[in-house]
């Protein structure tokens, strides 16, 4: 059976309420001994963790206090890559103030990504591998971000919200790399132009890294909490990598995996749309690093495979439910109207005997089994109106859900389903790639959820409004024409845009 | 403002199949050089037309299958296979014998199958096995290792460029040779028949086609071939799995039956540096398509391979064994890969020691 867990990305993005809570909650039968602090950046050309570690240091030493009073683990570990001197510094130097030397401690890791991945830098720091499916908090661990942290802090200490964040603006295609702090939901076009606007040819425009990131239409999108980077790239760095090869079973991809799985073979049984052979080849434990894309000598879009036989296979399950469902209530509606036709009868009969009965019996007990006649009438008039009702209900009800039907992702947004994972979100921005590539397979499903939908304008007007819904959100990143914003708007976004030199000054 | 749509990785690719191809193709350099020093020029002319024939080969099937032809010829995998194809074949076989084993190897294992990628045999060996059951003699009838030194002996001048054309496009000899006085046994065979005549290996070692530590002559072969391996290995084109397990386990069953009789089994570096188990080892054992994709079946496969040609070389009908071995092998590539997936992530107690 395939299991829909969350999102797809390994990463614990900084701060997601929801997530957090559930992750520092494990449930009273696993104790937790170690809480792993990530200090991994996500994806190369990201820096905003680094910069946060250098500059709010004691900020995320006190969170990983009182998280670890929350939670009551023995000890913390933060990882930090060793391309970080200066983060990981900076985190000793606030340990030995807070004197908290014997319960934290700062690991340095080699800079290979994905040790940014979640499992992965458990296992990196630990030894240990959070089971498939499973979650740290089973094999005795809590594993939260360094931007997470400092927000506890923040949060407890001077109750302050997260109602801002540090993004990277990077990528050889903008002026000026920098790092901002920004109020969440602050435009992606302002931080653009306060890095001095675009450079020379830009390819592609993506909101995360090289790796794992989504392209964005458009920069006229809203900064979210869970947006860590802008990075725009030159055809130089991002290059098209042409048609696909055949796949010539080279293994390289098998080699670099993190997870450990047979891109290959994953490759090989989405393609044919095998749904079944895929998950017996662990499609599901693919974190979608893109690690196998990149060093693929025939170019195949693997991770785009990936994700639409993962798609499929969700929509399946789903499709599975549903018939589940209908099916049982088929089968309780036959069993109602057998049962009823099988009281009709019994009453039937009932009323036949007393009639037959009746025929001999005084007037007085005529009288009785006429009032006991007109009782039944009642009833079944009672039971017909109630069926009648129920019909009309069921009617008004798919009329409704085919009214909400082609609404697409902002009646999900609006309803409050839960909100389209990112990830997934960037699938449905992206399929149209695979039609164009012409490899067949990302065809599919392509009703771009986002695309196009007269949806959203108000959230997308209202950023941090938006910044709560990434359905919303994507439903705006997917739009063609960029939403209009009163003009108003936007020396107010400026000055909210706190700019921070980084690394440079320093 | 015009962008790519595609899906992430956003990142440049960093292999390419041509760029690995080509890698391959001046990995094979020292061991041609080696080849011609030893045998003449013949080698040269086979490559070149084996080459020509496959790709043109691989371009007409592309057209007859209705697919674009430049995409296929343009990734090398048709000129690694002539090659190889090549550099197997005796330096004097005649051209269309050539050109029949390339067809059969292109045409027929690579493109029938569905082209790159899909071909479950080795093309280049299973051209060549064609040929040793087609036509037996002609494919195993070499040269001797120093044919131009023997020429000059015999006071004449050596097998020139045009000697070597004339000879496989017509089958004439320059004047006042024959067959006998230029073609020789290769050492693998010349150990065969004195074996089976009961000679020990000190014997046999006598004979002039025997050097230092392999046959004379294929012992620099090899070490040539050696040399470009390294350099693959380098390169990062291969890995070492499938070179170390194919020449460890020959050379595990080879010193095993040595170690028993040394007078009845030839010394185990001998069976490396014969024949073309170096040759096979990096570059034909690890043609990705063919052998298998995971690394431990990698190393099941290549050792199975190396068990094989032992076997084959002492015990079968032939005198070598890696097309053979390979073709055997990759049979049972499928089932190998079936049973020796890496175990993944999160499954099963992986506790691993602390990175
Ligand atoms: S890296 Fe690409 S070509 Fe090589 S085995 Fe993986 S999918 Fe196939
Ligand atoms: S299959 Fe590819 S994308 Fe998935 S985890 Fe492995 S390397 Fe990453």
């Amino acid at each position: 059976m395939v299991r829909i867990d969350g999102p797809s990305c390994p990463h614990r993005w900084p701060s997601a309420p929801s997530r957090s809570a559930v992750a520092l909650n494990p449930g009273k039968d696993q104790p937790i001994e170690t809480l792993v602090i990530n200090g991994a950046e996500c994806e190369p050309y990201i820096t905003c963790d680094d910069l946060l570690m250098r500059e709010q240091a004691s900020d995320i030493i006190d969170g990983v206090r009182i998280m670890l009073h929350v939670i009551a683990a023995k000890k913390a570990v933060i990882g930090v890559e060793d391309n970080k001197p200066e983060a990981a510094q900076a985190l000793r130097a606030a340990i030995e103030s807070a004197a908290v030397g014997d319960r934290v401690e700062v690991a340095v890791i080699p800079t290979l990504y994905p040790s940014g991945g979640e499992k992965q830098l458990i296992r990196i720091l630990t030894g240990k591998e959070v089971p498939s499916h499973g979650i740290p908090a089973q094999v005795g661990i809590v594993c939260q971000n360094v931007g997470t942290t400092a927000a506890v802090a923040d949060a407890v200490l001077h109750g302050r919200p997260l109602i801002e964040r540090l993004v990277t603006v990077t990528g050889r295609a903008v002026a000026e790399p920098r790092n901002y702090r920004v109020p969440i939901g602050a435009l992606g076009e302002t931080l653009i132009a306060a890095s001095g606007g675009y450079r020379g040819e830009i390819a592609k425009l993506v909101s995360g890294g090289p790796m794992m990131g989504f392209r964005l239409e458009t920069d006229a999108v809203p900064i979210t909490k869970a947006t860590n980077c802008l990075l725009a790239l030159t055809t130089d760095e991002s290059p098209d990598p042409g048609p696909a090869l055949p796949c010539i079973r080279c293994g390289r991809c098998a080699e670099v995996c993190p997870a450990n799985l047979l891109p290959q073979q994953l490759y090989w049984h989405a393609r044919a749309k095998e749904l079944d052979k895929v998950q017996d080849f662990n499609l599901f434990d693919c974190i979608e690093c893109g690690c196998c894309a990149h060093v693929c000598p025939s170019h195949i879009p693997l991770v785009q495979y990936y994700r639409f036989a993962k798609t499929e296979s969700w929509a399946r399950e789903q499709e599975k439910r549903a018939a589940d469902h209908a099916r049982e209530r088929h089968a309780a509606r036959e069993a109602r109207l057998e049962r009823q036709e099988r009281e009709r009868k019994a009453k039937l009969r009932k009323k036949k005997e007393a009639v037959a009965g009746g025929a001999a019996a005084s007037a007085k007990a005529g009288k009785a089994g006429r009032s006991a006649q007109g009782a039944d009438a009642d009833k079944q008039a009672a039971i017909e109106a109630a069926r009648r009702r129920a019909a009309e209900k069921k009617a008004t009800v798919a009329k409704t859900e085919q009214a909400a039907q082609p609404q697409g992702s902002d009646t999900a947004a609006a309803s409050g389903l839960p909100p389209v994972d990112e990830r997934k979100g960037a699938v449905l921005a992206d399929d149209p790639a695979a039609s164009r590539a012409g490899s067949g397979a990302g065809q599919q499903r392509a009703e771009p959820q986002g695309a196009g939908q007269p949806v959203a304008e108000g959230s997308a007007a209202e950023p941090s409004a938006a910044g709560e819904k990434p359905a919303a959100e994507q439903a705006a990143v997917g739009e063609e024409p960029a939403v209009e914003r009163p003009a108003a708007e936007k020396p107010a976004a400026d000055r909210h845009l706190a700019r921070r030199e980084t690394a440079v000054q320093e | 403002m015009t962008m790519t749509i595609i899906s992430s990785p956003h990142s440049a690719r960093v292999n390419r199949v041509d760029q690995v191809m080509v890698q391959v193709c001046l990995a094979l350099i020292p061991g041609t050089a080696a080849l011609v020093w030893f045998f003449g020029w013949g080698v040269l002319i086979n490559m070149a037309l084996a080459t020509v024939f496959a790709v043109t080969a691989e371009a007409l099937v592309m057209k007859l299958r209705g697919r674009p032809a430049l995409p296929a010829i343009s990734d090398y995998s048709a000129v690694v296979t002539a090659l190889l194809f090549a550099l197997t074949i005796p330096p004097t076989l005649p051209w269309w014998m050539t050109l029949l084993g390339i067809l059969f190897a292109i045409v027929i294992v690579k493109q029938l199958y569905g082209g790159i990628g899909y071909n479950p045999f080795n093309p280049a060996m299973a051209g060549y096995v064609f040929l040793l059951i087609s036509y037996p003699v002609a494919t195993t009838s070499w040269l001797p290792p120093d044919v131009s030194a023997l020429l000059e002996a015999r006071d004449l001048s050596t097998l020139s460029f045009l000697d070597s054309v004339r000879l496989i496009f017509t089958g004439a000899l320059p004047e006042g040779l024959t067959w006998d006085a230029v073609s020789a046994a290769t050492p693998l065979d010349e150990l065969r028949t004195m074996l089976d005549q009961g000679k020990t290996i000190d014997m046999i070692r006598e004979s002039p086609l025997w050097g230092l530590f392999g046959g004379r002559g294929w012992e620099w072969v090899g070490a040539s071939f050696l040399l470009g391996g390294l350099y693959l290995l380098w390169r990062r084109v291969i890995t070492w799995h499938i070179p170390v397990a194919f020449l460890g386990g020959l050379l595990a069953v080879a010193a095993a039956f040595w170690l028993v009789d040394p007078q009845g089994y030839p010394f185990p570096t001998f069976h490396l540096f014969s024949g073309g188990a170096i040759l096979g080892a990096f570059f034909i054992a690890t043609d990705p398509v063919s052998a298998c994709t995971t690394r431990r079946g990698q190393l099941i496969y290549a050792a199975l391979i190396g068990v094989t040609i032992f076997v084959i070389r002492t015990w079968g009908g032939y005198p070598d064994a890696v097309a053979f071995a390979v073709l055997l092998l990759n049979i049972a590539v499928p089932m190998i890969d079936q049973y020796s997936q890496p175990r993944v992530f999160g499954h099963g107690r992986g506790e691993r020691k602390k990175a």
